[in-house]
Protein backbone atom coordinates (compact mmCIF):
# COMPACT_ATOMS: atom_id res chain seq x y z
CA UNK A 1 0.00 0.00 0.00
CA UNK A 2 1.08 3.48 -0.73
CA UNK A 3 1.30 6.21 1.81
CA UNK A 4 -1.78 7.88 0.33
CA UNK A 5 -3.82 4.74 1.02
CA UNK A 6 -2.80 4.71 4.67
CA UNK A 7 -3.93 8.31 4.96
CA UNK A 8 -7.35 7.51 3.48
CA UNK A 9 -7.77 4.50 5.80
CA UNK A 10 -6.65 6.47 8.84
CA UNK A 11 -9.05 9.31 8.05
CA UNK A 12 -11.96 6.87 7.66
CA UNK A 13 -11.19 5.10 10.96
CA UNK A 14 -10.82 8.39 12.77
CA UNK A 15 -14.09 9.76 11.35
CA UNK A 16 -16.01 6.63 12.38
CA UNK A 17 -14.52 6.67 15.89
CA UNK A 18 -15.22 10.36 16.39
CA UNK A 19 -18.84 10.00 15.28
CA UNK A 20 -19.41 6.96 17.51
CA UNK A 21 -17.90 8.67 20.52
CA UNK A 22 -20.15 11.70 19.98
CA UNK A 23 -23.12 9.35 19.88
CA UNK A 24 -22.08 7.66 23.12
CA UNK A 25 -21.38 10.77 25.10
CA UNK A 26 -24.46 12.72 24.05
CA UNK A 27 -26.36 13.33 27.26
CA UNK A 28 -30.09 13.40 27.52
CA UNK A 29 -30.95 16.90 28.63
CA UNK A 30 -33.37 17.54 31.47
CA UNK A 31 -35.38 20.71 31.20
CA UNK A 32 -37.17 22.50 34.00
CA UNK A 33 -40.31 24.16 32.71
CA UNK A 34 -42.22 26.69 34.75
CA UNK A 35 -45.85 27.22 33.81
CA UNK A 36 -48.18 29.94 35.01
CA UNK A 37 -51.83 29.01 34.48
CA UNK A 38 -50.86 26.50 31.82
CA UNK A 39 -48.52 28.79 29.87
CA UNK A 40 -44.79 28.07 29.89
CA UNK A 41 -43.12 31.20 31.26
CA UNK A 42 -39.51 29.94 31.68
CA UNK A 43 -37.50 26.93 30.58
CA UNK A 44 -34.07 25.95 31.96
CA UNK A 45 -31.69 23.33 30.63
CA UNK A 46 -30.53 21.91 33.97
CA UNK A 47 -27.38 20.29 32.62
CA UNK A 48 -26.28 23.64 31.18
CA UNK A 49 -26.84 25.51 34.45
CA UNK A 50 -23.62 26.75 36.05
CA UNK A 51 -25.03 28.30 39.24
CA UNK A 52 -28.25 27.83 41.17
CA UNK A 53 -30.94 30.25 40.17
CA UNK A 54 -33.89 31.58 42.10
CA UNK A 55 -36.93 32.81 40.25
CA UNK A 56 -40.22 34.19 41.59
CA UNK A 57 -43.33 33.43 39.53
CA UNK A 58 -46.68 34.67 40.83
CA UNK A 59 -45.44 34.84 44.45
CA UNK A 60 -43.90 31.37 44.26
CA UNK A 61 -40.12 31.32 44.83
CA UNK A 62 -38.49 28.47 42.94
CA UNK A 63 -34.91 27.24 43.31
CA UNK A 64 -33.44 25.79 40.14
CA UNK A 65 -30.20 23.85 40.40
CA UNK A 66 -28.29 21.33 38.29
CA UNK A 67 -29.70 18.42 40.28
CA UNK A 68 -33.31 19.49 40.62
CA UNK A 69 -35.89 22.12 41.48
CA UNK A 70 -37.89 23.01 44.56
CA UNK A 71 -40.27 25.64 45.82
CA UNK A 72 -38.63 27.67 48.59
CA UNK A 73 -41.46 30.01 49.45
CA UNK A 74 -45.06 30.60 48.51
CA UNK A 75 -47.90 32.70 49.89
CA UNK A 76 -50.43 29.90 49.35
CA UNK A 77 -52.38 28.67 52.41
CA UNK A 78 -51.65 24.94 52.27
CA UNK A 79 -47.91 24.97 51.29
CA UNK A 80 -48.32 21.69 49.40
CA UNK A 81 -45.84 23.01 46.82
CA UNK A 82 -43.14 23.61 49.46
CA UNK A 83 -43.83 20.25 51.10
CA UNK A 84 -43.44 18.50 47.73
CA UNK A 85 -39.71 18.90 48.26
CA UNK A 86 -37.16 18.64 45.49
CA UNK A 87 -37.93 17.11 42.10
CA UNK A 88 -35.05 15.63 40.14
CA UNK A 89 -36.38 13.22 37.53
CA UNK A 90 -38.10 13.63 34.20
CA UNK A 91 -41.87 13.60 34.65
CA UNK A 92 -41.87 14.87 38.23
CA UNK A 93 -43.65 18.10 38.98
CA UNK A 94 -44.60 20.50 41.75
CA UNK A 95 -47.93 22.23 41.51
CA UNK A 96 -49.05 25.28 43.49
CA UNK A 97 -52.78 25.31 42.73
CA UNK A 98 -53.67 28.57 44.53
CA UNK A 99 -51.07 30.46 42.48
CA UNK A 100 -51.52 28.46 39.27
CA UNK A 101 -47.79 27.67 39.10
CA UNK A 102 -46.47 24.36 37.83
CA UNK A 103 -42.78 23.40 37.93
CA UNK A 104 -41.98 20.26 35.97
CA UNK A 105 -39.03 18.37 34.62
CA UNK A 106 -39.20 17.25 31.03
CA UNK A 107 -36.88 15.48 28.69
CA UNK A 108 -36.46 12.29 26.77
CA UNK A 109 -38.58 9.52 28.24
CA UNK A 110 -39.26 6.01 27.07
CA UNK A 111 -43.02 6.49 27.24
CA UNK A 112 -44.92 8.98 25.08
CA UNK A 113 -47.26 9.69 28.01
CA UNK A 114 -48.08 8.40 31.48
CA UNK A 115 -51.59 7.45 32.60
CA UNK A 116 -52.27 7.99 36.30
CA UNK B 1 -2.78 -6.43 -2.75
CA UNK B 2 -4.74 -3.86 -4.67
CA UNK B 3 -7.91 -5.91 -4.17
CA UNK B 4 -7.24 -6.09 -0.44
CA UNK B 5 -6.76 -2.35 -0.33
CA UNK B 6 -10.01 -1.68 -2.20
CA UNK B 7 -11.90 -4.07 0.08
CA UNK B 8 -10.46 -2.38 3.17
CA UNK B 9 -11.50 1.05 1.98
CA UNK B 10 -15.02 -0.23 1.17
CA UNK B 11 -15.34 -1.80 4.65
CA UNK B 12 -14.20 1.38 6.33
CA UNK B 13 -16.53 3.47 4.21
CA UNK B 14 -19.43 1.22 5.29
CA UNK B 15 -18.33 1.62 8.94
CA UNK B 16 -18.41 5.37 8.46
CA UNK B 17 -21.92 5.26 7.01
CA UNK B 18 -23.10 3.08 9.93
CA UNK B 19 -21.60 5.54 12.38
CA UNK B 20 -23.41 8.41 10.66
CA UNK B 21 -26.70 6.46 10.72
CA UNK B 22 -26.21 5.70 14.44
CA UNK B 23 -25.60 9.34 15.13
CA UNK B 24 -28.38 10.92 13.12
CA UNK B 25 -30.84 8.10 12.41
CA UNK B 26 -31.95 7.68 16.02
CA UNK B 27 -33.07 11.26 16.32
CA UNK B 28 -36.71 11.71 17.01
CA UNK B 29 -38.96 13.57 14.65
CA UNK B 30 -39.38 17.15 15.75
CA UNK B 31 -42.48 17.44 17.90
CA UNK B 32 -44.62 20.39 18.84
CA UNK B 33 -45.77 20.41 22.47
CA UNK B 34 -48.53 22.72 23.62
CA UNK B 35 -49.85 23.08 27.14
CA UNK B 36 -53.07 24.30 28.65
CA UNK B 37 -55.18 23.95 31.74
CA UNK B 38 -58.63 22.36 31.70
CA UNK B 39 -60.82 20.17 33.92
CA UNK B 40 -58.66 21.14 36.91
CA UNK B 41 -55.62 19.59 35.23
CA UNK B 42 -52.64 20.37 33.10
CA UNK B 43 -53.34 19.55 29.48
CA UNK B 44 -50.59 18.64 27.03
CA UNK B 45 -50.76 17.86 23.33
CA UNK B 46 -47.82 16.63 21.26
CA UNK B 47 -47.95 16.55 17.49
CA UNK B 48 -45.52 16.51 14.62
CA UNK B 49 -46.65 19.01 12.01
CA UNK B 50 -45.92 22.63 11.38
CA UNK B 51 -49.48 23.76 12.06
CA UNK B 52 -50.92 26.18 14.56
CA UNK B 53 -53.24 24.56 17.09
CA UNK B 54 -54.54 25.30 20.57
CA UNK B 55 -56.35 23.45 23.32
CA UNK B 56 -59.36 25.76 23.58
CA UNK B 57 -61.69 22.85 22.70
CA UNK B 58 -61.04 21.43 26.20
CA UNK B 59 -61.92 24.74 27.87
CA UNK B 60 -65.05 25.08 25.74
CA UNK B 61 -66.11 21.60 26.87
CA UNK B 62 -65.36 22.48 30.50
CA UNK B 63 -67.62 25.54 30.17
CA UNK B 64 -70.44 23.21 29.15
CA UNK B 65 -70.04 20.25 31.50
CA UNK B 66 -68.35 21.45 34.70
CA UNK B 67 -70.61 21.75 37.74
CA UNK B 68 -68.04 24.16 39.19
CA UNK B 69 -68.62 26.73 36.44
CA UNK B 70 -71.71 28.92 36.79
CA UNK B 71 -73.97 28.82 33.77
CA UNK B 72 -72.52 25.61 32.39
CA UNK B 73 -75.24 23.32 31.08
CA UNK B 74 -74.68 20.97 34.01
CA UNK B 75 -74.84 23.83 36.54
CA UNK B 76 -78.10 24.97 34.98
CA UNK B 77 -79.42 21.42 35.18
CA UNK B 78 -78.45 21.18 38.86
CA UNK B 79 -80.04 24.53 39.64
CA UNK B 80 -83.23 24.41 37.58
CA UNK B 81 -83.68 20.60 37.52
CA UNK B 82 -83.97 20.87 33.75
CA UNK B 83 -81.70 22.19 31.01
CA UNK B 84 -81.25 22.27 27.27
CA UNK B 85 -78.15 20.38 26.27
CA UNK B 86 -75.69 20.81 23.46
CA UNK B 87 -75.05 17.66 21.42
CA UNK B 88 -71.70 17.02 23.11
CA UNK B 89 -73.09 17.30 26.67
CA UNK B 90 -75.99 15.06 25.68
CA UNK B 91 -73.59 12.48 24.26
CA UNK B 92 -71.47 12.50 27.43
CA UNK B 93 -74.54 12.15 29.67
CA UNK B 94 -75.86 9.33 27.51
CA UNK B 95 -72.73 7.19 27.55
CA UNK B 96 -72.33 7.90 31.27
CA UNK B 97 -75.88 6.62 31.85
CA UNK B 98 -75.15 3.56 29.76
CA UNK B 99 -72.02 2.72 31.78
CA UNK B 100 -74.11 3.28 34.94
CA UNK B 101 -76.69 0.80 33.67
CA UNK B 102 -74.16 -1.77 32.44
CA UNK B 103 -72.28 -1.60 35.75
CA UNK B 104 -75.47 -1.93 37.83
CA UNK B 105 -74.96 1.55 39.22
CA UNK B 106 -71.31 1.12 40.24
CA UNK B 107 -70.64 4.16 38.10
CA UNK B 108 -72.98 7.01 38.91
CA UNK B 109 -72.80 10.69 37.89
CA UNK B 110 -75.52 11.72 40.35
CA UNK B 111 -73.29 11.67 43.45
CA UNK B 112 -72.50 15.41 43.37
CA UNK B 113 -73.85 16.11 46.85
CA UNK B 114 -71.88 13.23 48.35
CA UNK B 115 -68.66 14.54 46.86
CA UNK B 116 -69.53 17.99 48.27
CA UNK B 117 -70.07 16.62 51.79
CA UNK B 118 -66.74 14.73 51.70
CA UNK B 119 -64.95 17.88 50.55
CA UNK B 120 -66.51 20.12 53.21
CA UNK B 121 -66.13 17.52 55.98
CA UNK B 122 -62.45 17.04 55.13
CA UNK B 123 -61.90 20.78 55.56
CA UNK B 124 -63.40 20.49 59.07
CA UNK B 125 -61.34 17.33 59.68
CA UNK B 126 -64.38 15.11 60.29
CA UNK B 127 -65.63 11.98 58.56
CA UNK B 128 -69.23 12.40 57.34
CA UNK B 129 -71.56 10.29 59.46
CA UNK B 130 -73.30 7.26 58.04
CA UNK B 131 -76.66 8.95 58.69
CA UNK B 132 -75.74 12.03 56.69
CA UNK B 133 -74.48 9.89 53.82
CA UNK B 134 -77.61 7.74 53.92
CA UNK B 135 -79.88 10.76 53.78
CA UNK B 136 -77.92 12.20 50.84
CA UNK B 137 -78.00 8.86 49.03
CA UNK B 138 -81.80 9.16 48.81
CA UNK B 139 -81.31 11.94 46.27
CA UNK B 140 -78.94 9.99 44.04
CA UNK B 141 -79.48 7.37 41.38
CA UNK B 142 -78.74 7.50 37.68
CA UNK B 143 -82.25 6.31 36.81
CA UNK B 144 -83.62 9.63 38.02
CA UNK B 145 -81.76 11.49 35.28
CA UNK B 146 -83.89 11.58 32.15
CA UNK B 147 -82.90 12.79 28.70
CA UNK B 148 -85.50 13.47 26.01
CA UNK B 149 -84.21 14.86 22.74
CA UNK B 150 -81.86 17.58 23.99
CA UNK B 151 -83.58 18.25 27.30
CA UNK B 152 -82.35 16.72 30.53
CA UNK B 153 -84.29 16.60 33.80
CA UNK B 154 -83.30 15.54 37.29
CA UNK B 155 -85.16 15.24 40.58
CA UNK B 156 -85.13 17.80 43.35
CA UNK B 157 -82.10 17.48 45.64
CA UNK B 158 -79.95 15.78 43.03
CA UNK B 159 -76.59 17.02 41.76
CA UNK B 160 -74.90 15.85 38.58
CA UNK B 161 -71.10 15.71 38.66
CA UNK B 162 -69.20 14.77 35.50
CA UNK B 163 -65.82 14.92 37.23
CA UNK B 164 -65.27 11.21 36.59
CA UNK B 165 -65.45 11.60 32.80
CA UNK B 166 -64.32 15.20 32.22
CA UNK B 167 -60.62 14.54 31.56
CA UNK B 168 -61.23 11.70 29.13
CA UNK B 169 -63.97 13.67 27.37
CA UNK B 170 -61.49 16.57 27.04
CA UNK B 171 -59.03 14.16 25.35
CA UNK B 172 -61.81 13.30 22.88
CA UNK B 173 -62.56 16.91 21.93
CA UNK B 174 -58.88 17.83 21.58
CA UNK B 175 -58.24 14.90 19.24
CA UNK B 176 -61.37 15.71 17.23
CA UNK B 177 -60.29 19.34 16.94
CA UNK B 178 -56.79 18.29 15.88
CA UNK B 179 -58.17 16.03 13.17
CA UNK B 180 -60.43 18.85 11.93
CA UNK B 181 -57.33 21.04 11.73
CA UNK B 182 -55.63 18.50 9.47
CA UNK B 183 -53.24 17.17 12.13
CA UNK B 184 -52.57 13.54 11.28
CA UNK B 185 -51.22 12.17 14.53
CA UNK B 186 -50.60 13.16 18.12
CA UNK B 187 -50.94 12.31 21.78
CA UNK B 188 -52.93 14.23 24.38
CA UNK B 189 -52.94 14.11 28.16
CA UNK B 190 -55.49 15.80 30.40
CA UNK B 191 -54.24 15.13 33.91
CA UNK B 192 -53.69 11.37 33.91
CA UNK B 193 -56.06 10.56 31.04
CA UNK B 194 -54.31 9.87 27.73
CA UNK B 195 -55.47 9.75 24.11
CA UNK B 196 -53.42 8.95 21.01
CA UNK B 197 -54.32 8.95 17.34
CA UNK B 198 -52.68 8.39 13.98
CA UNK B 199 -49.24 6.96 13.29
CA UNK B 200 -46.51 7.72 15.79
CA UNK B 201 -43.69 9.07 13.56
CA UNK B 202 -41.10 7.92 16.12
CA UNK B 203 -42.33 4.35 16.48
CA UNK B 204 -44.15 2.51 13.74
CA UNK B 205 -45.48 0.02 16.30
CA UNK B 206 -47.57 2.66 18.05
CA UNK B 207 -47.58 4.82 21.17
CA UNK B 208 -45.92 3.84 24.43
CA UNK B 209 -48.02 4.70 27.49
CA UNK B 210 -46.59 4.33 30.98
CA UNK B 211 -48.98 3.18 33.69
CA UNK B 212 -48.24 4.81 37.02
CA UNK B 213 -47.07 2.61 39.84
CA UNK B 214 -49.83 2.94 42.47
CA UNK B 215 -47.34 2.56 45.34
CA UNK B 216 -45.13 5.45 44.28
CA UNK B 217 -45.63 9.03 45.28
CA UNK B 218 -45.03 10.47 41.85
CA UNK B 219 -46.73 10.02 38.54
CA UNK B 220 -43.72 9.13 36.39
CA UNK B 221 -42.86 6.05 38.43
CA UNK B 222 -44.39 3.50 36.15
CA UNK B 223 -45.60 0.01 36.87
CA UNK B 224 -45.33 -1.00 33.22
CA UNK B 225 -45.39 0.38 29.72
CA UNK B 226 -48.07 -0.56 27.24
CA UNK B 227 -48.21 -0.07 23.50
CA UNK B 228 -51.38 1.09 21.76
CA UNK B 229 -52.01 1.81 18.08
CA UNK B 230 -54.77 4.32 18.59
CA UNK B 231 -57.07 4.90 21.53
CA UNK B 232 -57.48 6.13 25.06
CA UNK B 233 -56.04 5.09 28.40
CA UNK B 234 -57.58 6.07 31.76
CA UNK B 235 -56.52 5.09 35.23
CA UNK B 236 -58.45 5.22 38.50
CA UNK B 237 -56.53 4.77 41.72
CA UNK B 238 -56.83 5.23 45.45
CA UNK B 239 -53.84 7.62 45.39
CA UNK B 240 -54.91 10.21 42.84
CA UNK B 241 -57.20 12.34 44.98
CA UNK B 242 -58.05 11.77 48.60
CA UNK B 243 -59.32 13.51 51.69
CA UNK B 244 -57.07 13.34 54.72
CA UNK B 245 -59.15 13.34 57.88
CA UNK B 246 -57.48 12.84 61.26
CA UNK B 247 -54.43 11.42 59.54
CA UNK B 248 -56.46 8.79 57.62
CA UNK B 249 -56.65 8.95 53.85
CA UNK B 250 -60.08 8.53 52.25
CA UNK B 251 -59.85 8.25 48.48
CA UNK B 252 -62.31 10.09 46.27
CA UNK B 253 -64.01 7.25 44.36
CA UNK B 254 -67.26 6.77 46.23
CA UNK B 255 -69.36 3.64 46.32
CA UNK B 256 -72.85 4.69 45.16
CA UNK B 257 -74.36 2.13 47.55
CA UNK B 258 -72.76 3.37 50.76
CA UNK B 259 -71.46 6.89 50.05
CA UNK B 260 -68.10 5.84 51.49
CA UNK B 261 -64.91 5.39 49.44
CA UNK B 262 -65.30 2.18 47.46
CA UNK B 263 -63.60 -0.87 48.86
CA UNK B 264 -63.46 -3.54 46.17
CA UNK B 265 -59.92 -4.71 46.87
CA UNK B 266 -58.18 -2.66 44.19
CA UNK B 267 -55.39 -0.13 44.27
CA UNK B 268 -55.68 0.82 40.65
CA UNK B 269 -57.52 0.08 37.43
CA UNK B 270 -56.43 1.12 33.95
CA UNK B 271 -58.84 0.91 31.04
CA UNK B 272 -57.92 1.07 27.36
CA UNK B 273 -60.69 1.72 24.83
CA UNK B 274 -61.65 3.76 21.76
CA UNK B 275 -63.29 6.72 23.53
CA UNK B 276 -61.72 8.95 26.19
CA UNK B 277 -64.81 9.79 28.25
CA UNK B 278 -65.87 6.19 28.12
CA UNK B 279 -62.47 4.90 29.26
CA UNK B 280 -62.64 7.33 32.22
CA UNK B 281 -66.14 6.12 33.12
CA UNK B 282 -65.15 2.47 32.78
CA UNK B 283 -62.05 2.81 34.93
CA UNK B 284 -64.15 4.35 37.73
CA UNK B 285 -66.84 1.67 37.30
CA UNK B 286 -64.23 -1.13 37.46
CA UNK B 287 -62.58 0.39 40.53
CA UNK B 288 -65.94 0.22 42.34
CA UNK B 289 -66.90 -3.20 40.94
CA UNK B 290 -63.63 -5.00 41.68
CA UNK B 291 -61.79 -7.29 39.27
CA UNK B 292 -64.19 -10.24 38.91
CA UNK B 293 -67.31 -8.18 38.26
CA UNK B 294 -65.49 -5.88 35.82
CA UNK B 295 -64.69 -8.58 33.27
CA UNK B 296 -68.17 -8.64 31.74
CA UNK B 297 -68.36 -4.86 31.59
CA UNK B 298 -65.03 -4.50 29.78
CA UNK B 299 -65.94 -7.36 27.47
CA UNK B 300 -69.17 -5.58 26.51
CA UNK B 301 -67.24 -2.45 25.55
CA UNK B 302 -64.37 -4.35 23.87
CA UNK B 303 -62.09 -2.58 26.31
CA UNK B 304 -58.81 -3.71 27.86
CA UNK B 305 -58.06 -3.55 31.56
CA UNK B 306 -55.08 -3.71 33.92
CA UNK B 307 -56.02 -4.31 37.55
CA UNK B 308 -53.72 -3.96 40.56
CA UNK B 309 -55.20 -5.50 43.68
CA UNK B 310 -54.49 -4.46 47.26
CA UNK B 311 -52.38 -7.60 47.60
CA UNK B 312 -50.32 -6.44 44.58
CA UNK B 313 -51.63 -9.02 42.13
CA UNK B 314 -51.85 -7.75 38.57
CA UNK B 315 -54.58 -8.95 36.20
CA UNK B 316 -54.48 -8.03 32.55
CA UNK B 317 -57.56 -8.60 30.38
CA UNK B 318 -58.92 -7.66 26.97
CA UNK B 319 -57.35 -6.53 23.75
CA UNK B 320 -56.27 -3.35 22.03
CA UNK B 321 -52.90 -3.05 23.74
CA UNK B 322 -49.64 -4.85 24.26
CA UNK B 323 -47.74 -4.98 27.54
CA UNK B 324 -44.13 -4.02 26.83
CA UNK B 325 -42.55 -4.63 30.21
CA UNK B 326 -43.37 -5.10 33.83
Amino acid sequence: MKRKDFVIIAVLILAALVLLSINKTRKEAVFCEILEYGEIVRTYDLSALSDDEIIVVNDVEILISRNGCQVNQSDCPDKICINSGKISRVGEFIYCAPNGVLVRLSGESEADAVAY
Amino acid sequence: MKKFKTALIIILAIALVIAIILLFGGRKKEQVVINGYAMGSVTTFKYFEDKAFDLSAANELENLISNKIDNSEISKLNENLTAELSDITKEILEYSLKVAKKSDGAFDITLGKLTDIWESSALENIVPSENILKSLLKDTGYKKLKIKKNTATIEDGMKIDLGAVGKGAACDVIINAARENGIKSGIVTVGGSVGAFGKNPNNNKGWTIGIRNPDMEIDDQTLMNILIKDGFVSTSGNYEKYYEIDGVKYHHILDPDTGFPSDAGLKQVTVICDNGGLSDALSTACFVLGYEKSKELLDYYDAGGIFVTESDKIFIIGEGFEVLDK
